[in-house]
Order: C-alpha cells, then structure tokens, then sequence
C-alpha cells in the first residue's frame, strides 16, 4: 500500500487562501509616489566626474612633476645655458616685449 | 454645468497604450507611467509577497520595497522578454533577500492575519476557515525551512509553477531546484509528524 503523504492535501487546501486579503488600492498611487522621491537619482558621469576632480587634481600633482622632468631631461641639449638664457629664452615666448 | 467626467475618456486612453510603450516611458524617467505599471501587477506581486509576510502592515512594506527596486532597476530590463517574468523575477529575488534579512527577527514572531476568526458560527466560511487552517499549518512548516528551501516550496507547491520557471525566478539550477525541493518537503514531511500536527 502507498504511504499517503500529508503535503499533498495541506498544499492544495494551502494554496487557495489569500493571507491578508486583497491588495487595496486606496492611498497606494500616493504612498508609492511618495517612495519613489526619496529614491535618490543617479548620478550621471560628468557629475561622478566633477565630484572626484578635486582628488584627480592632487593625484595628477605627480604626474605631471614627472612628465615636466621627464620633457625637461629629454631635451635638455636644446635648452639654453644658464639660470638666465632659460628666462630669456621663455620670455621670447610673451606677447608682449617686456 | 462646469462639471465634466473625464474619467472614462482617460482610461479609454490609457487602455489603448500597449505595454511596450508604458515600459518605455518608465525607462525613460516617467513616474506616471511606471504608477500605471505598478497598478497593473500588484495584485501578482501582492499575492506572492503574502507568502512571506507575518502580517499586513509588513506586507505592505514589502511591496513597496519590491517596487522601489523594480524601479531603481529598470533600465536592466530588456525588451526580449516579456515584461511579466521581469517582474515576477525582481519580486521572488527580494522576497529571498526579505526573508534571509528577517530570518532572526522572524523566529520570535506569529502570523497575524486580519482575517484570523475562528469563533465564526456561519457554516458558509467552513471551507474559507479550512483554507486558512490549512495556510497556517503550511506556514509553521514553512518557517523552519531555510530561506532558500522555502522559496522553492512557495514556488513550486503553493504558487504551481514549474521546475524550469522556478530556476528561471530565482536563478539557481534547475538540479538544484530539484534538490532542494525533495530535501524541503522531506524535512516538512518530518516536522509534520514531529509537531504532531496530524488531524
């Protein structure tokens, strides 16, 4: 003889009952309105972007240090002789002749 | 005189729209398309949660978590699939995370149905009332499973969906679905006799 199992029955009965009801609708457009504007937007990239570029500036510090030297020892032959041929040399540079 | 019923004529309107196009407002940041959305399948998502609900108040807030992340999470959902397995998916994936983040607190706690009147004398609720027992007892089996265990018996026994649907909902194996289902019932088979719940 087949062993009856006890599930069986208690799932089928289990099934057909609504625990608390039906879902009413009074207040729900409003309440989940309400929800969804404390969901907070998200952000876009420019923003991600502008809100981390004060640490990007500091971390670039270095980099660019290191990109100035790494230029300056690079052409170092074609760089004036002195303190005072490199001044001269930049100020050429100005649009205005000082 | 000054009165006009525009009632009708709006959900004339609203009825014409296919889904397709709701989604895509929604999609886009319409919070009035997305309400519509909501209206359209919360009786689904209501009746699923409520099987994870100790009681109305909580089920209410569940709900209204689930649609909050169906919102947060919609420009995940594309349009190769129908919009209903989109949702039921989001639903039985947060009602897995409401159980195990309730898991302790859920231990300590009864079931309060508002619905709960066993001193009713009207024969014609005999049956309601049988239903109701029947949803207890299941429910006292039910949370002594493990979360996981209990998802996959909600599925499967109460709710009748099939094996591969039930993967699909909660993304595990359809083998491990298998698994878990024979130990689950096993385990309630266990408790039933144990409790001495047999009529």
């Amino acid at each position: 003889m087949k062993h009856k199992d006890p599930l069986v029955p208690l799932f089928a009965e289990a099934r057909h009952h609504a625990p608390f009801g039906e879902a009413g609708d009074f207040g729900f457009a409003t309440r989940l309105r309400a929800a969804l504007a404390d969901v907070p937007a998200e952000p876009a990239f420019a923003d991600l972007m502008a809100r981390f570029s004060w640490r990007f500036s500091a971390a670039f510090l270095p980099v660019i240090a290191g990109l100035f030297l790494f230029l300056t020892i690079q052409d170092y032959h074609e760089l004036p002789e002195g303190v005072g041929g490199l001044v001269s040399h930049w100020m050429d540079l100005f649009p205005l002749g000082i | 005189m000054f009165f006009f019923d525009t009632t009708r004529t709006t959900r004339k309107v609203e009825t014409e729209i296919p889904e397709t196009e709701w989604v895509a407002r929604a999609q886009r940041g319409d919070e009035d398309a997305f309400v519509h959305l909501a209206r359209v399948y919360r009786p689904r998502i209501w009746s699923t949660a409520a099987r994870f609900a100790r009681s109305r108040p909580e089920l209410e807030d569940l709900t209204q978590d689930l649609f909050v992340k169906m919102w947060r999470g919609l420009s995940s959902y594309r349009s190769d699939a129908p919009f209903e397995n989109w949702v039921m998916t989001v639903t039985v994936r947060g009602c897995y995370d409401f159980l195990r983040s309730n898991r302790r607190r859920r231990d300590s706690e009864t079931l309060v149905d508002p619905q709960d009147s066993r001193d009713d004398p009207d024969p014609a609720n005999e049956r309601a009332r049988s239903r109701r027992e029947a949803w207890e007892t299941v429910s006292l089996l039910l949370d002594r499973l493990e979360a996981r265990d209990r998802i996959i018996i909600t599925l499967l026994d109460l709710e009748e969906r099939g094996v591969r649907e039930t993967a699909t909902l909660t993304g595990w194996s359809e083998a491990n679905v298998k698994v878990r289902a024979h130990r689950a019932r096993k385990k309630m088979r266990e408790l039933f006799f144990e409790l001495g719940l047999e009529p």
